[in-house]
């Protein structure tokens, strides 16, 4: 049996983190005319951070779709239609993320590989940060 | 390595492309009401997820062989016009569609 309040903490605690880390190349890839090896750091940093809750999401689907899903359709289901929402927009910002850091490493040191890098990043930390908005908002319903 | 950028950039967005066509075609099509998820064993979540890291990887890795570094660059250089245009649109419809 999960412990769905740990789990749901732990999730949602790393994506928090992850956002907050994303933040420093969001802004220092458009405030920097090169990118500093703090910038690499961190993106490499909000990749990984990024992607371990969204790892262990995958891993407690199946769970909460049986277990808690249909309990939360039958309270709140605008609640549950927003939970599936934040796993589509979850999907992009991972991938999005993980691309943006492998072009801040590869093509960073271009004009064209930091802007490439921060659109990726900007798209992504607002994916992001749409998905950490709606997972509080069906916490608070759940 | 500008290639291998380009490559993970174009597959990025293959992926966000991938996924909104496959959940906007159930949302069109038809799938399983949500209300019967105790009765559904298939989880669409994870199908569409794995395709679309499919084809993201078959889109990337297309593109990292088929250019050249100077077109890696150029490729680049119209990323933010590619997420402005599709990706942005695409994560708006997945708000709209859930």
């Amino acid at each position: 049996m999960i412990d769905y309040a740990l789990a749901e903490r732990l999730h949602g605690h790393l994506a928090v983190l992850a956002l907050a880390v994303l933040l420093h190349p969001v802004i220092t890839l458009r405030t920097r005319r090169a990118v500093t090896r703090g910038t690499k750091w961190t993106t490499d940093l909000a990749a990984l951070l990024l992607s371990a809750p969204f790892v262990a999401g995958l891993l407690l689907y199946p769970s909460y779709r049986g277990e808690v899903k249909g309990g939360l359709l039958a309270s709140a289901p605008a609640a549950a239609a927003a939970f599936e929402t934040k796993e589509h927009l979850a999907v992009m910002a991972v991938a999005l993320v993980i691309a943006g850091a492998v072009v801040v490493r590869a093509a960073g040191q271009t004009l064209e590989g930091r802007r490439a890098a921060w659109a990726l990043l900007t798209a992504g930390w607002a994916c992001g940060a749409l998905t950490g908005a709606l997972g509080i908002w069906v916490a608070s319903k759940g | 390595m500008t290639r291998v950028a380009a490559a993970f950039a174009v597959g990025a967005v293959a992926v966000c492309v991938s996924y909104a066509a496959q959940r906007l075609g159930s949302a069109y099509g038809g799938e399983v009401d949500a209300r019967m998820v105790l009765a559904n064993e298939h989880i669409p979540y994870f199908y569409r997820a794995a395709l679309a890291l499919l084809h993201g990887v078959v889109v990337g890795v297309g593109a990292g062989l088929a250019i050249d570094d100077a077109a890696a660059v150029r490729v680049l250089g119209r990323v933010p016009a590619l997420v402005l245009l599709v990706v942005v649109p695409a994560a708006l419809l997945m708000v709209a569609v859930p």
